[in-house]
């Protein structure tokens, strides 16, 4: 069954348009996505924010982790923070980590994004991206004064495997006693085991599919997959105990491969007494306000997303 | 990858190959084993006398003298014995047996060496022997908190034989870790020399950690691939391969004092990155960067020239004319081996080396000894004390010293005993060049062995026979120039199709090229600009390069018998001894002092007036541009091993 015949008509066009991404040949599909970053085309900066690059201390053993900041200019005084994962199944990145979507957060909402260049699957499986999100949570909090961030205010957020490395970030953050305000997770990639309804639901080329998921898991986790060795910072849904989490917000499509995995966490966070917010969008699929940010829902989802943040920030 | 190791065997299995051997099987076997090292194997199993009281003699085993039993019924004594005891041990179903009491160890080694070993020295050769695969590892004086372990971090840069060493006590210490490696998988030496022949001339029994003793080597001498096997079983074995940044080369190593740790920047498959660590192991290797050479008129050559540690690896040179530019080891391995499938080779040569024939050198072992080596317990780790001892410090060291009175006949040698070993090497050429004095002329070297590398090569068929052969041609001289089709050696014209750079390495220019910087910006180029690289005890560490340490550093390769091996395990040891330190007193960093370091050197120089490594007429690595060397250790391994277990506050210096 397809479940593309039943995606919103609006979403069709850039569906059609871009080239299907198929992880069977990592390679490939990292230059695929190369062509689609083109086809978009690089924008110049926003000339209401400034932007600089950073290498920060990580984890033991472990590279300085890259991120790019972004703080509205001018502005003085400590604004709130947001440290952004960009998606990609942990192996497609690009070299620009969400510049656009950053920069118009971090002027429409008055806060500074650090953006995480986290490190690739296969070449780096877990815990290289968990680590590199993480160190760019610890980092912002250790050097919250210099940089003009309000250390009680700063929200973790992601979409896709950005989402799922978000939601890591919040676990370790309780674990460690990081202070963190807010998580904001957009179809999060949360369970590696692919076992639930939806994770069989899609198998269309030109989505986010089965089949794309089964491989970034495996490269990610490496010989971890499909054991109980893997760790909840890998696999939050792993995770047996979500209490004093930071509240959360969970944006998903009807049809996304991880609208059950992402329905089911938000019903163990409410379980477990964290604040939760919860919005599905009919008849979308996984990336749909990135394929079409001017469509109907996307908007719906985009404008939810505003307001968890500014809520969070307030 | 699966492979039988004697250790695993002992750690809880029934040695099921042995429940089926025959009693004839077993006589047999033993008779193709070292009677000394059966003898302190079984003495140390059993506790017999009547092996003890044995006598021995002593007698010339390649080039120095040890002991063998002293008749031919004293040695079948032995394998009697040592027989029996298989055969009894089978009978009781081969079941895993402990080593036999640690007090009486010292007496079965001196059995097995055929004299008393030294007291302060018999603690080395106990770990050498590697009972305990684990005898170098770390021994925490207190148990550190998760926090400090947490807190601390080591880059390992190189994952060859002491990066992966070092790796595997680093795990098994606890201390948080990573291996930064510019290859695509490990091995280092054994990874990029592929060339034809490439082999090991330190016997294979010493040529692995002591915590891969029980490795069963099928080769006495092991070719390049089965070392690379030794290397990635390791890496397999620990599971280090997730501990290791594959295709990351080092560029730069900065301390930074405020934060009291290295700053190392690394070229990774995903551009520049940058690692922060609290200490550094470099083990970077001594023959790692190729010297390569460059000729003139080589762009217009129109076949491939590539150096020998670059070997491509889709070469066919069946049937090719190949021009081998260099005669050291390399190309002396290198040549008898093409000329089997080349249809011819050119070897171009400005100096010759000595050679020295070893039967069996290219032979595999036999496979009765390699299953005593699986059958009958701790015949491994007797084998491994025999070769190292008969290879070590207190017999075949020997060679390696001048003496300062002697005044040679040859006008080459520089003691007795290299007289005689000249004498031998000359009587070998006359012997194999009857006939062609042109060859025996041109292939008699002009400085004293052991001045250059002793080059090993098989009895049967070495560069020699090669020569000797109508596919290979002896160019001596300088390269004048490349051409389209081939090189013009000393005005004379030789044909190629193929030329390969035999020219060595790059060893002077150690843990070049990476910058380096220590404390208060000084660099490594200028604490060695006075006279070439110099480090602490074993090339351990160097004053103002704070919790840095060095795997085969300055002043390391052997020239008083023994492997590196040894070298590189007593150093790791040092090195996470000194970390262990920092984590548990949360001090910051570990320094060498200036006064240590200087008074190692002054006996270092002293010492190295006795070594004939030191008569530059070989012109070869061992000596650098200050005519000193850099790279060539005087000290005999156990001078080592007691100065790095002598090592007190005084010497290091931790803040």
């Amino acid at each position: 069954m397809s479940v593309l015949d039943r995606v919103d008509a609006e979403y069709l066009p850039v569906i059609k348009l871009v080239p299907p991404i198929d992880l069977a040949d990592i390679a490939a599909a990292r230059t695929a996505l190369q062509a689609v970053f083109a086809m978009a085309g690089t924008p110049d900066p926003h000339p209401g924010v400034d932007r600089s690059d950073h290498a920060i201390p990580n984890a033991p053993g472990a590279p300085d982790a890259l991120m790019r900041l972004f703080r509205p200019r001018g502005v003085t005084g400590d604004l709130p923070g947001l440290v952004w994962i960009q998606g990609g199944g942990y192996v497609l990145t690009s070299a620009n980590p969400d510049d656009v979507w950053c920069e118009r957060i971090a002027h429409d909402l008055q806060c500074v994004v650090a953006s995480v260049i986290w490190r690739r699957a296969p070449e780096h499986p877990f815990p290289a991206a968990h680590d590199d999100c993480f160190a760019a949570l610890r980092w912002m909090v250790a050097n919250a004064a210099t940089l003009g961030v309000d250390a009680g205010r700063i929200v973790v957020g992601g979409a896709s495997s950005g989402g799922g490395a978000a939601a890591s970030v919040a676990l370790r953050a309780r674990d460690e006693g990081l202070p963190l305000r807010h998580q904001l997770l957009i179809y999060p990639m949360l369970d590696d085991r692919n076992a639930t309804r939806s994770s069989h639901l899609v198998t269309d080329p030109e989505l986010w599919n089965r089949s794309n998921n089964i491989l970034a898991w495996q490269a990610y986790l490496g010989a971890a997959y499909g054991t109980d060795e893997v760790s909840p910072f890998a696999a939050p849904a792993r995770a047996s105990d979500l209490g004093g989490l930071a509240p959360a917000t969970i944006l998903t499509g009807e049809l996304d491969l991880f609208v059950d995995e992402n329905l089911a966490y938000a019903q163990r966070l409410l379980a477990a007494d964290v604040p939760t917010e919860f919005h599905m969008y009919p008849a979308v699929h996984h990336g749909f306000d990135v394929h079409n940010p001017d469509g109907h829902q996307a908007k719906r989802m985009l404008a939810d997303r505003d307001d968890a943040l500014r809520r969070a920030f307030a | 990858m699966d492979r039988p190791s004697a250790k695993a065997i002992d750690q809880g299995r029934v040695r099921e190959e042995l429940l089926g051997a025959s009693d004839e099987q077993i006589d047999a076997a033993v008779r193709t084993s070292d009677a000394m090292a059966l003898r302190g194997l079984i003495y140390q199993l059993t506790g017999d006398e009547a092996l003890a009281s044995l006598d021995t003699v002593r007698q010339r085993i390649f080039m120095a003298e040890a002991a063998i039993p002293a008749t031919a019924a004293d040695a079948e004594a032995i394998f009697t014995r040592a027989a029996a005891f298989l055969k009894r041990y089978r009978d009781e179903g081969a079941l895993p047996i402990g080593p036999g009491p640690e007090d009486r160890l010292a007496k079965s080694l001196a059995l097995a060496a055929g004299q008393a070993l030294n007291p302060d020295e018999l603690d080395m050769w106990i770990e050498e022997t590697a009972i305990d695969a684990w005898a170098r590892s770390l021994v925490w004086p207190a148990t550190p908190s998760p926090e400090a372990l947490n807190g601390f971090s080591v880059a390992v840069i190189g994952a060859g034989m002491g990066g992966l060493g070092a790796a595997v006590q680093l795990q098994r210490a606890g201390i948080p870790f990573v291996i930064l490696e510019k290859n695509d998988d490990v091995g280092g030496t054994w990874f990029e020399n592929r060339y034809p022949g490439a082999r090991v001339d330190t016997p294979s029994r010493a040529y692995t950690h002591i915590f891969g003793a029980d490795y069963v080597f099928d080769y006495p001498f092991s070719p390049q691939d089965q070392n690379e096997d030794y290397f990635r079983w390791v890496a397999d074995t620990h599971d280090l391969r997730r501990k290791v940044e594959f295709r990351t080369e080092v560029r730069s190593m900065t301390w930074s004092e405020s934060e009291a740790l290295w700053i190392i920047e690394a070229v990774t498959p995903d551009g520049p990155r940058t690692w922060r660590a609290n200490g550094v192991i470099s083990a970077t290797g001594l023959l790692a960067r190729p010297n390569i050479a460059e000729f003139p008129g080589e762009e217009a050559f129109k076949g491939p020239i590539f150096h020998t540690a670059r070997w491509p690896r889709d070469l066919d040179y069946t049937g090719k004319r190949v021009a081998v530019i260099g005669t050291g080891a390399t190309g002396y391995q290198m040549v008898p081996e093409m000329a089997r499938e080349a249809e011819h080779v050119v070897m171009v040569q400005r100096k010759p080396q000595w050679i020295f024939e070893v039967p069996g050198y290219l032979a595999p072992l036999n496979p009765e000894v390699t299953w005593l080596d699986r059958n009958l317990p701790y015949h491994i780790n007797f084998m491994r004390f025999r070769t190292n001892w008969l290879t070590g410090e207190h017999v075949y060291g020997e060679v390696f010293n001048l003496d300062p009175a002697w005044t040679s006949d040859d006008g080459i040698s520089r003691s007795a005993l290299n007289a005689d070993v000249i004498a031998g090497r000359k009587a070998y050429i006359t012997e194999k060049f009857a006939g062609r004095p042109d060859l025996a002329a041109a292939m008699t070297p002009p400085h004293p062995p052991f001045s250059a590398r002793p080059i090993l090569v098989d009895a049967g068929y070495n560069i020699y026979d090669a020569l000797l052969g109508d596919k290979v041609t002896l160019a001596s001289g300088s390269v004048d120039r490349i051409t389209q089709d081939g090189l013009v050696v000393a005005g004379q014209e030789y044909a190629a199709d193929i030329i390969v750079k035999a020219t060595g390495f790059r060893a002077n220019d150690l843990l070049w090229p990476m910058e380096i910087t220590g404390r208060d910006g000084l660099t490594v180029e200028q604490l060695w600009a006075k006279d070439g690289c110099r480090a602490h005890v074993a090339g351990s560490t160097m004053p103002g390069f704070p919790n840095m340490f060095v795997i085969y550093g300055p002043n390391t390769n052997p020239a008083q018998g023994g492997g590196i091996v040894n070298h590189e395990e007593m150093v790791t040891r040092f090195a996470l001894e000194c970390f262990a330190n920092l984590i548990l007193t949360g001090q910051k960093s570990v320094e060498v002092s200036q006064i240590a370091f200087d008074a190692y050197n002054a006996k270092l120089d002293q010492r190295e007036r006795l070594k004939i490594y030191t008569d530059d007429r070989a012109q070869n690595f061992f000596m650098n541009n200050y005519r000193r060397s850099s790279v060539m250790c005087p000290f005999g391994p156990s001078e080592l091993w007691k100065m790095l277990r002598e090592q007190n506050q005084g010497d290091m210096i931790f803040s």
